[in-house]
């Protein structure tokens, strides 16, 4: 079967929402344990109708209070239990950012921070509703583990990954529906369980890109025929930004000669700064990187117009392969 | 019941003496804002209204205590040490390498429920322990001591109106009113008044205290255990510095510290009392 462009896609197409997803199983988690609690920062989902319908209690409206709702989250898990804190990603990162140092990562308690439409998804919205900082920010924070979903099949076991650890976390789901990365026939080399901490979905000789979320279909959809080519181009789905697989990664970018970073994100606060403290220095020279310019992006044209615009054009970065 | 205030006086005198003993080879701790918040700690744990099991800081069935103001969290060490959650030694090694005692409260030490220091915060966490004591039907309650000064951020009037649309009756905030912050007189400089209307307008149940006097105490604290749906707001008045005449009510002693002659001075006054 032939894979749709996201480009193609409708707002509400047949594909289901990840955060949608992400609420059943955290429904189903209830269901077994009642020290599960949802809590919300004015912002819903169709599957949360249910989940408030069958376990009211559990489910806490905050009101548009980011600041208050990390607290509130920090106080149910010292007593306990496992908190899911959810909101749009610059509002639950940035905005309650002092929250999340104190109450969540100072402590460490098993809260997870769901962020919904992380880089550039809330595109035309502007800069107050993108999070183009958030990868960093974060993972300046101790105890935090970032997780990127980057499909359907990423997002559901990320979710029981993050219920059955009960770490803290920060967890970032697009807002839009995209077709299944991880079902595709042509992938056969991805850790199944998601304890790995990234996922080299196809693999390559010669060039490999490192992305993570939307890109990854961005990536897949231009490249094709790159992969056709002798296996050139390999493709890894960084979906676990802290902590980082160093050792892993190292292992599996020494094979290749080149190493391409696609980023939504500022280059000061993403997933090169991140990858750049960590990986082997002797991969360093092997790497170039895509991401966002450090300035606000006042512009409509949607989120791919506004990559491209701003110097992540996946179109151009396979070409220039 | 004069035996029991005249006790929990006693406690006062020498939680005031141990905090200067505490804190002045340190040479760092803020002495003045731990000594307004004296007879609101030592009423809550002398009084048997705090619940809570000597030598076991994580008793399951305990009530919460918290210190919001962070930078006087420190005011609480000796009761600490008091009730056996820490050796007494402990105290001599405040501030010190070797200590597990620092000027900020965090969780690392045993009784300090949570990290404070960046004003707030606690209130939040306090609600969202007292969202879950409620839905499991446990009567534990968190008290919660916040400075007047904190009334200033944002996120504890987002914590005001949680709590109160979720009924929160088992939280009680008691505000440490000594009307200072770092500048100066907070009437002065940025108006918090009418703090009272404005907390019961946010559906809370609220009480004006002279914050020293023990009886008066007691009896806020008695009428905050009733279950009427509504969280309780305790505005304790208070003198900062209380008990070091030098420092009573004069804003730089926020976060001065006393030079050698000022440490004689306020050891002395101190243990006069107890």
């Amino acid at each position: 079967m032939k894979r749709r462009k996201i480009s193609a896609l409708k707002k509400f197409s047949k594909f289901e929402f990840m955060r949608d997803i992400m609420i059943k199983e955290i429904g189903l988690g209830i269901k077994k344990n009642k020290d599960i609690f949802f809590l919300n920062a004015d912002m819903g989902a169709p599957a949360l109708d249910d989940v408030i319908k069958n376990y009211p209690k559990n489910v806490i409206h905050c009101g548009i209070s980011e600041q208050n709702m990390i607290t509130v989250g920090s106080g149910l898990a010292l007593r306990g239990s496992m908190v899911f804190c959810y909101g749009m990603a610059p509002f639950v990162t940035a905005r309650c950012y002092e929250q999340l140092k104190i109450s969540l990562s100072a402590m460490n308690v098993p809260v997870c921070v769901v962020g919904i439409g992380p880089g550039l998804g809330y595109a035309d919205a502007g800069p107050t509703h993108y999070a183009t900082e958030d990868l960093g920010i974060i993972a300046a924070l101790p105890n935090f583990n970032i997780l990127t979903a980057a499909d359907d099949i990423s997002c559901r076991i990320l979710t029981k990954r993050i219920l059955n650890s009960k770490m803290l976390s920060y967890f970032r789901i697009d807002r839009d529906a995209f077709p299944s990365v991880y079902n595709r026939k042509n992938l056969k080399y991805f850790d199944k369980s998601f304890k790995k901490g990234f996922n080299e979905i196809i693999r390559g000789k010669h060039t490999c890109i490192i992305t993570s979320g939307y890109l990854v279909h961005k990536v897949i959809d231009y490249s094709e025929n790159l992969k056709k080519k002798k296996n050139y181009l390999g493709i890894i789905d960084l979906y676990q930004h802290s902590p980082l697989n160093t050792k892993g990664l190292n292992q599996v970018l020494k094979r290749y000669k080149k190493i391409i970073i696609i980023d939504e994100q500022v280059e000061k606060l993403g997933t090169k700064s991140i990858l750049f403290n960590e990986i082997n220095p002797s991969l360093l020279s092997k790497i170039k990187s895509y991401s966002l310019p450090n300035k606000f992006i006042f512009e409509n044209g949607g989120r791919d117009y506004l990559l491209e615009k701003n110097g992540v054009s996946i179109k151009e970065i396979i070409k220039s392969i | 019941m004069k035996t029991k205030i005249d006790f929990i006086r006693k406690k006062s005198n020498w939680l005031r003496y141990e905090i200067v003993k505490m804190v002045l080879p340190a040479g760092q701790g803020h002495i003045a804002s731990a000594m307004s918040q004296v007879e609101i700690c030592t009423t809550l744990f002398y009084g048997g209204f705090l619940k809570y099991k000597k030598n076991n800081p994580n008793y399951k069935d305990r009530d919460y205590f918290m210190i919001s103001k962070g930078h006087s969290a420190m005011g609480a060490y000796p009761i600490l040490s008091d009730i056996g959650y820490f050796k007494k030694k402990e105290l001599e090694k405040f501030g010190k390498p070797n200590g597990i005692l620092r000027i900020y409260g965090d969780k690392s030490i045993p009784g300090v429920e949570c990290s404070t220091g960046s004003l707030s915060q606690a209130p939040g966490i306090a609600a969202g322990i007292c969202y879950h004591n409620k839905l499991r039907k446990k009567g534990n309650k968190c008290y919660v001591i916040i400075s007047d000064g904190e009334n200033y951020e944002g996120s504890i009037w987002e914590t005001a109106m949680f709590a109160s649309n979720y009924n929160l009756d088992n939280l009680i905030i008691i505000i440490d009113r000594n009307k200072q912050i770092i500048l100066g007189k907070t009437e002065n400089l940025m108006r918090l008044e009418p703090l009272g209307k404005k907390w019961s307008s946010f559906g809370w149940d609220v009480q004006n205290v002279n914050g020293h006097s023990i009886k008066d105490l007691q009896s806020c604290f008695k009428k905050a255990n009733k279950k009427n749906g509504k969280p309780k707001l305790i505005i304790a008045n208070t003198i900062k510095g209380k008990g070091i005449s030098f420092m009573e009510d004069v804003t730089r002693w926020h976060n001065s510290f006393p030079n050698t002659y000022e440490a004689k001075q306020a050891l002395k006054e101190v243990k006069n009392e107890t």
